[in-house]
Protein backbone atom coordinates (compact mmCIF):
# COMPACT_ATOMS: atom_id res chain seq x y z
CA UNK A 1 0.00 0.00 0.00
CA UNK A 2 2.92 2.35 0.70
CA UNK A 3 4.23 2.06 -2.90
CA UNK A 4 0.79 2.63 -4.35
CA UNK A 5 0.32 5.61 -2.05
CA UNK A 6 3.49 7.18 -3.40
CA UNK A 7 2.36 6.58 -6.99
CA UNK A 8 -1.03 8.03 -6.07
CA UNK A 9 0.51 11.24 -4.72
CA UNK A 10 2.64 11.52 -7.86
CA UNK A 11 -0.08 10.84 -10.48
CA UNK A 12 -3.22 11.94 -8.61
CA UNK A 13 -4.93 8.71 -9.69
CA UNK A 14 -7.28 6.98 -7.21
CA UNK A 15 -6.33 3.50 -5.95
CA UNK A 16 -9.10 0.97 -6.69
CA UNK A 17 -9.12 -2.52 -5.18
CA UNK A 18 -11.43 -5.34 -4.11
CA UNK A 19 -11.49 -8.62 -2.15
CA UNK A 20 -13.51 -11.81 -1.91
CA UNK A 21 -16.39 -9.65 -0.65
CA UNK A 22 -18.70 -7.88 -3.06
CA UNK A 23 -16.94 -4.52 -2.70
CA UNK A 24 -15.27 -1.80 -4.74
CA UNK A 25 -12.88 0.17 -2.56
CA UNK A 26 -11.27 3.49 -3.43
CA UNK A 27 -8.26 4.73 -1.48
CA UNK A 28 -7.01 8.30 -1.82
CA UNK A 29 -4.90 10.77 0.14
CA UNK A 30 -6.96 13.23 2.20
CA UNK A 31 -4.81 16.22 1.23
CA UNK A 32 -3.30 15.31 -2.17
CA UNK A 33 -6.58 14.02 -3.60
CA UNK A 34 -9.01 15.60 -1.11
CA UNK A 35 -11.47 13.92 1.25
CA UNK A 36 -14.59 15.56 -0.17
CA UNK A 37 -13.45 14.72 -3.69
CA UNK A 38 -13.04 11.06 -2.65
CA UNK A 39 -16.53 11.00 -1.09
CA UNK A 40 -17.95 12.65 -4.22
CA UNK A 41 -16.28 10.06 -6.45
CA UNK A 42 -17.63 7.18 -4.34
CA UNK A 43 -21.15 8.64 -4.20
CA UNK A 44 -21.24 9.13 -7.99
CA UNK A 45 -19.82 5.72 -8.95
CA UNK A 46 -21.87 3.78 -6.32
CA UNK A 47 -25.16 3.54 -8.30
CA UNK A 48 -23.30 1.96 -11.23
CA UNK A 49 -21.65 -0.59 -8.92
CA UNK A 50 -24.95 -1.34 -7.16
CA UNK A 51 -26.55 -1.99 -10.56
CA UNK A 52 -23.79 -4.57 -11.12
CA UNK A 53 -24.87 -6.21 -7.79
CA UNK A 54 -21.71 -5.04 -6.07
CA UNK A 55 -22.92 -4.56 -2.51
CA UNK A 56 -20.73 -1.71 -1.33
CA UNK A 57 -18.41 1.05 -2.45
CA UNK A 58 -16.02 2.03 0.35
CA UNK A 59 -14.06 5.29 0.58
CA UNK A 60 -10.70 4.52 2.21
CA UNK A 61 -8.93 7.82 2.90
CA UNK A 62 -5.36 7.90 4.15
CA UNK A 63 -2.98 10.65 5.24
CA UNK A 64 0.67 11.24 6.07
CA UNK A 65 3.90 11.54 4.16
CA UNK A 66 5.43 9.16 1.62
CA UNK A 67 6.70 6.07 3.41
CA UNK A 68 4.46 6.68 6.43
CA UNK A 69 0.90 6.67 5.08
CA UNK A 70 -1.84 5.71 7.52
CA UNK A 71 -5.55 5.13 7.11
CA UNK A 72 -7.64 7.78 8.80
CA UNK A 73 -10.93 7.27 10.64
CA UNK A 74 -12.90 8.78 7.75
CA UNK A 75 -13.86 5.53 6.01
CA UNK A 76 -17.32 5.79 4.48
CA UNK A 77 -19.53 3.00 3.12
CA UNK A 78 -21.96 3.40 0.21
CA UNK A 79 -24.12 0.27 0.57
CA UNK A 80 -26.92 -0.85 -1.67
CA UNK A 81 -30.36 0.00 -0.33
CA UNK A 82 -32.53 -3.11 0.23
CA UNK A 83 -34.88 -3.39 -2.78
CA UNK A 84 -37.93 -3.93 -0.56
CA UNK A 85 -39.00 -2.86 2.93
CA UNK A 86 -37.42 -4.89 5.75
CA UNK A 87 -38.35 -5.59 9.37
CA UNK A 88 -37.18 -2.17 10.59
CA UNK A 89 -39.37 -0.46 7.93
CA UNK A 90 -42.41 -2.60 8.80
CA UNK A 91 -42.08 -1.60 12.45
CA UNK A 92 -41.20 2.04 11.89
CA UNK A 93 -44.12 2.47 9.49
CA UNK A 94 -46.40 1.08 12.22
CA UNK A 95 -45.13 3.74 14.64
CA UNK A 96 -42.64 1.73 16.67
CA UNK A 97 -39.35 3.34 17.73
CA UNK A 98 -36.46 1.54 15.95
CA UNK A 99 -32.88 1.82 17.20
CA UNK A 100 -29.84 0.44 15.37
CA UNK A 101 -26.66 -0.39 17.29
CA UNK A 102 -23.34 -1.02 15.52
CA UNK A 103 -23.16 -1.44 11.75
CA UNK A 104 -26.91 -2.06 11.33
CA UNK A 105 -27.26 1.40 9.77
CA UNK A 106 -24.50 0.63 7.21
CA UNK A 107 -26.02 -2.76 6.36
CA UNK A 108 -29.47 -1.31 5.68
CA UNK A 109 -28.24 1.95 4.20
CA UNK A 110 -29.81 3.82 7.12
CA UNK A 111 -33.31 2.50 6.25
CA UNK A 112 -36.00 2.29 8.88
CA UNK A 113 -33.97 3.56 11.84
CA UNK A 114 -34.87 6.42 14.20
CA UNK A 115 -31.44 6.40 15.81
CA UNK A 116 -28.12 4.72 15.13
CA UNK A 117 -25.47 4.21 17.80
CA UNK A 118 -21.93 3.18 16.82
CA UNK A 119 -18.52 2.45 18.34
CA UNK A 120 -16.31 -0.47 19.33
CA UNK A 121 -18.06 -3.58 20.66
CA UNK A 122 -17.33 -2.48 24.21
CA UNK A 123 -19.01 0.87 23.52
CA UNK A 124 -21.89 -0.88 21.77
CA UNK A 125 -22.49 -3.05 24.82
CA UNK A 126 -22.91 0.09 26.91
CA UNK A 127 -25.33 1.47 24.29
CA UNK A 128 -27.28 -1.78 24.45
CA UNK A 129 -27.40 -1.71 28.27
CA UNK A 130 -28.64 1.90 28.06
CA UNK A 131 -31.40 0.80 25.69
CA UNK A 132 -32.44 -1.98 28.07
CA UNK A 133 -32.72 0.73 30.74
CA UNK A 134 -34.34 3.47 28.61
CA UNK A 135 -36.06 2.19 25.46
CA UNK A 136 -39.76 3.01 25.34
CA UNK A 137 -42.44 0.32 25.30
CA UNK A 138 -42.89 -1.12 21.81
CA UNK A 139 -39.31 -0.33 20.76
CA UNK A 140 -37.27 -2.54 18.47
CA UNK A 141 -33.52 -2.52 19.16
CA UNK A 142 -31.41 -4.17 16.43
CA UNK A 143 -27.74 -4.64 17.37
CA UNK A 144 -24.69 -6.14 15.70
CA UNK A 145 -21.46 -7.04 17.49
CA UNK A 146 -18.89 -7.24 14.70
CA UNK A 147 -15.58 -7.92 16.41
CA UNK A 148 -16.01 -11.71 16.59
CA UNK A 149 -15.81 -11.57 12.80
CA UNK A 150 -13.57 -8.60 12.04
CA UNK A 151 -10.92 -9.06 14.73
CA UNK A 152 -10.85 -12.82 15.27
CA UNK A 153 -12.71 -14.85 12.61
CA UNK A 154 -10.96 -13.46 9.54
CA UNK A 155 -7.64 -13.53 11.37
CA UNK A 156 -8.20 -17.16 12.35
CA UNK A 157 -7.50 -16.30 15.99
CA UNK A 158 -9.11 -19.05 18.12
CA UNK A 159 -8.02 -17.68 21.51
CA UNK A 160 -9.10 -14.14 20.62
CA UNK A 161 -12.49 -15.39 19.40
CA UNK A 162 -12.97 -17.43 22.60
CA UNK A 163 -12.04 -14.39 24.69
CA UNK A 164 -14.60 -12.24 22.83
CA UNK A 165 -17.33 -14.87 23.31
CA UNK A 166 -16.57 -15.10 27.04
CA UNK A 167 -16.64 -11.28 27.30
CA UNK A 168 -20.04 -11.22 25.61
CA UNK A 169 -21.36 -13.99 27.84
CA UNK A 170 -20.39 -12.06 30.99
CA UNK A 171 -22.09 -8.91 29.65
CA UNK A 172 -25.17 -10.96 28.74
CA UNK A 173 -25.76 -11.64 32.44
CA UNK A 174 -26.43 -7.96 33.06
CA UNK A 175 -28.65 -7.68 29.96
CA UNK A 176 -30.75 -10.60 31.18
CA UNK A 177 -31.00 -8.96 34.59
CA UNK A 178 -32.20 -5.70 32.98
CA UNK A 179 -35.07 -7.33 31.05
CA UNK A 180 -38.60 -6.26 31.93
CA UNK A 181 -41.38 -8.85 32.19
CA UNK A 182 -42.75 -8.22 28.68
CA UNK A 183 -39.39 -7.97 26.86
CA UNK A 184 -38.10 -10.42 24.28
CA UNK A 185 -34.37 -10.86 23.59
CA UNK A 186 -33.29 -12.84 20.53
CA UNK A 187 -29.61 -13.72 20.00
CA UNK A 188 -28.52 -14.99 16.60
CA UNK A 189 -25.79 -14.71 13.95
CA UNK A 190 -25.49 -13.85 10.25
CA UNK A 191 -23.04 -16.54 8.99
CA UNK A 192 -19.98 -18.41 10.24
CA UNK A 193 -16.28 -17.55 10.30
CA UNK A 194 -14.57 -20.64 11.70
CA UNK A 195 -11.17 -19.58 13.06
CA UNK A 196 -9.82 -23.14 12.68
CA UNK A 197 -10.71 -23.26 8.97
CA UNK A 198 -8.25 -22.75 6.08
CA UNK A 199 -8.42 -19.42 4.24
CA UNK A 200 -9.66 -16.12 5.65
CA UNK A 201 -13.26 -15.95 4.40
CA UNK A 202 -16.59 -16.51 6.12
CA UNK A 203 -17.90 -20.08 6.39
CA UNK A 204 -21.40 -21.23 5.40
CA UNK A 205 -23.08 -22.47 8.58
CA UNK A 206 -26.34 -22.63 10.41
CA UNK A 207 -26.73 -20.03 13.17
CA UNK A 208 -28.11 -20.27 16.70
CA UNK A 209 -31.45 -18.67 17.63
CA UNK A 210 -31.62 -18.17 21.40
CA UNK A 211 -34.48 -16.35 23.11
CA UNK A 212 -35.00 -15.00 26.60
CA UNK A 213 -38.49 -13.94 27.61
CA UNK A 214 -40.46 -16.90 26.19
CA UNK A 215 -39.58 -19.59 28.71
CA UNK A 216 -37.98 -22.93 27.81
CA UNK A 217 -39.00 -24.15 24.35
CA UNK A 218 -37.26 -26.15 21.62
CA UNK A 219 -37.81 -24.28 18.33
CA UNK A 220 -36.21 -26.87 16.06
CA UNK A 221 -34.74 -26.04 12.66
CA UNK A 222 -35.70 -22.57 11.47
CA UNK A 223 -35.14 -20.19 8.58
CA UNK A 224 -33.45 -16.79 8.95
CA UNK A 225 -36.72 -15.13 7.88
CA UNK A 226 -38.55 -16.66 10.85
CA UNK A 227 -36.62 -14.25 13.07
CA UNK A 228 -38.15 -11.23 11.29
CA UNK A 229 -41.64 -12.74 11.46
CA UNK A 230 -41.22 -13.40 15.19
CA UNK A 231 -40.05 -9.89 16.03
CA UNK A 232 -42.89 -8.31 14.04
CA UNK A 233 -45.50 -10.61 15.56
CA UNK A 234 -44.19 -9.94 19.05
CA UNK A 235 -44.70 -6.21 18.49
CA UNK A 236 -48.20 -6.75 17.01
CA UNK A 237 -47.19 -5.90 13.43
CA UNK A 238 -48.13 -8.21 10.56
CA UNK A 239 -44.95 -9.67 9.07
CA UNK A 240 -44.34 -9.56 5.32
CA UNK A 241 -42.50 -12.27 3.44
CA UNK A 242 -42.25 -16.01 3.91
CA UNK A 243 -41.07 -16.25 7.53
CA UNK A 244 -43.14 -17.96 10.25
CA UNK A 245 -43.24 -16.66 13.79
CA UNK A 246 -41.97 -19.16 16.36
CA UNK A 247 -43.75 -17.49 19.30
CA UNK B 1 -46.38 -3.73 25.28
CA UNK B 2 -42.82 -4.92 25.83
CA UNK B 3 -39.70 -4.21 23.80
CA UNK B 4 -37.86 -6.51 21.43
CA UNK B 5 -34.06 -6.75 21.25
CA UNK B 6 -32.48 -8.56 18.30
CA UNK B 7 -28.75 -9.04 18.80
CA UNK B 8 -26.54 -10.44 16.02
CA UNK B 9 -23.26 -11.99 17.10
CA UNK B 10 -21.43 -11.51 13.83
CA UNK B 11 -20.08 -14.79 12.42
CA UNK B 12 -20.96 -17.01 15.42
CA UNK B 13 -22.08 -19.97 13.31
CA UNK B 14 -22.85 -23.47 14.59
CA UNK B 15 -22.10 -25.64 11.53
CA UNK B 16 -24.39 -28.04 9.71
CA UNK B 17 -25.48 -25.83 6.79
CA UNK B 18 -27.05 -28.22 4.27
CA UNK B 19 -25.49 -26.28 1.35
CA UNK B 20 -22.02 -25.74 2.84
CA UNK B 21 -20.45 -27.69 -0.04
CA UNK B 22 -21.41 -24.87 -2.41
CA UNK B 23 -19.35 -22.28 -0.50
CA UNK B 24 -15.57 -22.10 -0.41
CA UNK B 25 -12.46 -20.81 1.28
CA UNK B 26 -9.93 -20.55 -1.55
CA UNK B 27 -11.00 -23.81 -3.27
CA UNK B 28 -11.92 -25.85 -0.19
CA UNK B 29 -15.66 -26.33 0.43
CA UNK B 30 -17.03 -25.10 3.77
CA UNK B 31 -18.44 -28.57 4.53
CA UNK B 32 -17.70 -29.36 8.18
CA UNK B 33 -16.86 -25.78 9.17
CA UNK B 34 -18.29 -24.95 12.59
CA UNK B 35 -17.22 -21.77 14.31
CA UNK B 36 -18.61 -22.43 17.79
CA UNK B 37 -17.94 -26.18 17.95
CA UNK B 38 -14.33 -25.88 16.77
CA UNK B 39 -13.56 -23.04 19.18
CA UNK B 40 -15.02 -25.07 22.06
CA UNK B 41 -13.02 -28.14 21.00
CA UNK B 42 -9.79 -26.18 20.64
CA UNK B 43 -10.24 -24.54 24.06
CA UNK B 44 -10.99 -27.92 25.59
CA UNK B 45 -7.63 -29.17 24.33
CA UNK B 46 -5.80 -26.15 25.76
CA UNK B 47 -5.37 -24.55 22.34
CA UNK B 48 -7.15 -21.34 23.31
CA UNK B 49 -4.88 -20.31 26.17
CA UNK B 50 -3.87 -16.78 25.20
CA UNK B 51 -5.35 -13.97 27.27
CA UNK B 52 -7.69 -16.60 28.70
CA UNK B 53 -7.43 -20.23 29.81
CA UNK B 54 -9.07 -23.63 29.67
CA UNK B 55 -12.43 -24.85 28.38
CA UNK B 56 -14.82 -22.32 26.80
CA UNK B 57 -16.93 -20.70 29.54
CA UNK B 58 -20.29 -19.48 28.21
CA UNK B 59 -22.71 -20.24 31.06
CA UNK B 60 -25.32 -17.62 30.12
CA UNK B 61 -25.51 -18.43 26.41
CA UNK B 62 -25.52 -22.11 27.26
CA UNK B 63 -28.35 -21.65 29.77
CA UNK B 64 -30.42 -20.15 26.94
CA UNK B 65 -29.69 -23.23 24.80
CA UNK B 66 -26.44 -22.63 22.87
CA UNK B 67 -24.97 -26.10 23.41
CA UNK B 68 -28.29 -27.73 22.50
CA UNK B 69 -28.55 -25.54 19.37
CA UNK B 70 -25.07 -26.60 18.22
CA UNK B 71 -26.02 -30.24 18.67
CA UNK B 72 -29.25 -29.69 16.71
CA UNK B 73 -27.37 -27.96 13.89
CA UNK B 74 -24.51 -30.40 13.44
CA UNK B 75 -25.09 -33.52 15.57
CA UNK B 76 -22.27 -32.87 18.02
CA UNK B 77 -22.44 -31.36 21.50
CA UNK B 78 -19.58 -28.91 22.11
CA UNK B 79 -17.42 -29.61 25.18
CA UNK B 80 -18.36 -27.63 28.29
CA UNK B 81 -21.70 -26.46 26.81
CA UNK B 82 -23.89 -29.10 28.42
CA UNK B 83 -26.66 -27.11 30.12
CA UNK B 84 -30.33 -28.08 29.97
CA UNK B 85 -31.85 -25.12 28.05
CA UNK B 86 -33.95 -22.64 30.01
CA UNK B 87 -34.62 -20.40 26.99
CA UNK B 88 -36.24 -20.96 23.61
CA UNK B 89 -33.57 -22.32 21.29
CA UNK B 90 -33.17 -23.44 17.69
CA UNK B 91 -30.85 -23.43 14.68
CA UNK B 92 -31.55 -21.42 11.52
CA UNK B 93 -30.47 -21.94 7.90
CA UNK B 94 -30.01 -19.21 5.30
CA UNK B 95 -31.54 -19.41 1.82
CA UNK B 96 -29.73 -16.44 0.21
CA UNK B 97 -26.82 -17.61 -1.89
CA UNK B 98 -24.26 -15.55 -0.04
CA UNK B 99 -22.37 -16.01 3.22
CA UNK B 100 -21.77 -12.29 3.63
CA UNK B 101 -22.95 -9.74 6.18
CA UNK B 102 -25.67 -8.01 4.10
CA UNK B 103 -27.21 -11.31 2.90
CA UNK B 104 -27.38 -12.64 6.46
CA UNK B 105 -28.85 -9.48 7.95
CA UNK B 106 -31.31 -8.77 5.13
CA UNK B 107 -32.68 -12.31 5.43
CA UNK B 108 -32.88 -12.08 9.24
CA UNK B 109 -34.88 -8.88 8.58
CA UNK B 110 -37.26 -10.75 6.27
CA UNK B 111 -35.67 -10.13 2.87
CA UNK B 112 -33.71 -13.04 1.36
CA UNK B 113 -31.35 -11.69 -1.29
CA UNK B 114 -32.77 -12.73 -4.65
CA UNK B 115 -29.48 -12.40 -6.52
CA UNK B 116 -25.89 -13.47 -6.20
CA UNK B 117 -23.66 -10.56 -5.21
CA UNK B 118 -21.04 -9.77 -7.79
CA UNK B 119 -17.43 -10.27 -6.79
CA UNK B 120 -14.69 -9.16 -9.15
CA UNK B 121 -12.54 -11.92 -10.68
CA UNK B 122 -9.15 -12.74 -9.21
CA UNK B 123 -7.54 -12.64 -12.65
CA UNK B 124 -6.21 -9.33 -13.97
CA UNK B 125 -7.72 -7.06 -15.04
CA UNK B 126 -10.22 -7.41 -12.21
CA UNK B 127 -12.27 -4.37 -13.27
CA UNK B 128 -14.04 -3.99 -16.62
CA UNK B 129 -12.73 -1.21 -18.89
CA UNK B 130 -16.05 0.64 -18.95
CA UNK B 131 -16.09 0.87 -15.15
CA UNK B 132 -12.52 2.15 -15.06
CA UNK B 133 -13.37 4.74 -17.72
CA UNK B 134 -16.30 5.96 -15.64
CA UNK B 135 -14.18 6.26 -12.48
CA UNK B 136 -11.62 8.27 -14.48
CA UNK B 137 -14.30 10.53 -15.94
CA UNK B 138 -15.74 11.33 -12.50
CA UNK B 139 -12.33 11.74 -10.85
CA UNK B 140 -10.94 13.74 -13.78
CA UNK B 141 -7.85 11.54 -14.03
CA UNK B 142 -6.26 9.72 -16.96
CA UNK B 143 -6.26 6.37 -15.16
CA UNK B 144 -6.59 4.49 -11.89
CA UNK B 145 -4.06 2.62 -9.83
CA UNK B 146 -6.11 -0.54 -10.15
CA UNK B 147 -4.76 -3.53 -8.35
CA UNK B 148 -7.77 -5.82 -8.26
CA UNK B 149 -7.53 -8.37 -5.52
CA UNK B 150 -5.60 -7.02 -2.58
CA UNK B 151 -6.71 -9.75 -0.21
CA UNK B 152 -5.33 -12.58 -2.34
CA UNK B 153 -1.69 -12.06 -1.40
CA UNK B 154 -2.65 -11.38 2.20
CA UNK B 155 -4.78 -14.49 2.34
CA UNK B 156 -1.99 -16.67 1.00
CA UNK B 157 0.50 -15.17 3.46
CA UNK B 158 -1.87 -15.91 6.32
CA UNK B 159 -2.54 -19.42 5.07
CA UNK B 160 1.10 -20.28 5.33
CA UNK B 161 1.09 -19.10 8.94
CA UNK B 162 -2.23 -20.71 9.83
CA UNK B 163 -2.22 -22.50 13.21
CA UNK B 164 -3.88 -25.43 11.43
CA UNK B 165 -0.68 -25.94 9.46
CA UNK B 166 1.36 -28.13 11.76
CA UNK B 167 4.36 -28.67 9.56
CA UNK B 168 5.09 -25.05 8.73
CA UNK B 169 4.30 -25.79 5.11
CA UNK B 170 3.57 -22.99 2.69
CA UNK B 171 1.84 -24.80 -0.17
CA UNK B 172 -1.90 -25.13 -0.16
CA UNK B 173 -1.82 -28.86 -0.80
CA UNK B 174 0.41 -29.65 2.17
CA UNK B 175 -1.63 -27.29 4.31
CA UNK B 176 -4.70 -29.27 3.37
CA UNK B 177 -2.98 -32.51 4.38
CA UNK B 178 -2.10 -31.45 7.88
CA UNK B 179 -5.42 -29.71 8.35
CA UNK B 180 -7.43 -32.73 7.21
CA UNK B 181 -5.43 -35.17 9.30
CA UNK B 182 -5.92 -33.01 12.33
CA UNK B 183 -9.67 -32.73 11.96
CA UNK B 184 -10.46 -36.06 10.40
CA UNK B 185 -12.88 -37.89 12.65
CA UNK B 186 -14.10 -34.69 14.21
CA UNK B 187 -15.98 -33.54 11.17
CA UNK B 188 -19.72 -33.82 11.61
CA UNK B 189 -21.24 -36.73 9.75
CA UNK B 190 -23.25 -34.38 7.63
CA UNK B 191 -21.45 -33.65 4.39
CA UNK B 192 -18.41 -35.82 5.12
CA UNK B 193 -18.83 -37.52 1.80
CA UNK B 194 -18.83 -34.21 -0.01
CA UNK B 195 -15.60 -33.31 1.64
CA UNK B 196 -14.02 -36.63 0.82
CA UNK B 197 -15.06 -36.31 -2.79
CA UNK B 198 -13.45 -32.92 -3.12
CA UNK B 199 -10.32 -34.13 -1.40
CA UNK B 200 -7.58 -34.46 -3.99
CA UNK B 201 -4.41 -34.84 -1.95
CA UNK B 202 -2.93 -38.05 -0.47
CA UNK B 203 -4.25 -39.19 2.90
Amino acid sequence: MQDLGAAHCETGQPICYTSSDSVFQIAAHEQHFGLERLYDLCAKIAPRLHAMRVGRVIARPFAGEIGAFERTGNRKDYAMTPPQPVLSNWLQDAGHPVIGIGKISDIFSGQGLDHSLTGSDMVLMQHLKDQFAQAADGSFVFANFVEFDSLYGHRRDVAGYARALEWFDRALASLLAAMKPDDLLILTADHGNDPTWPGTDHTRERVPVLCAGMGPKPLGLLGFEDVAATVATYLNVTPKGQGKSFL
Amino acid sequence: MGRCFLVVLDSVGIGGAPDADQFFNIDLPDTGSNTLLHIAQACDKGQGDRGRKGPLQLPNLDRLGLGAAVELACGQRPPNLLAVPEGAWGAASETSFGKDTPSGHWELAGLPVPWQWHSFPRAQPAFPDALVAEVCAIAGTSGILGIGWLARALAMAQLSKSPACLSGCTGRRSLCNSWYLRYFGQLPRIGNRNFARSWRGPL
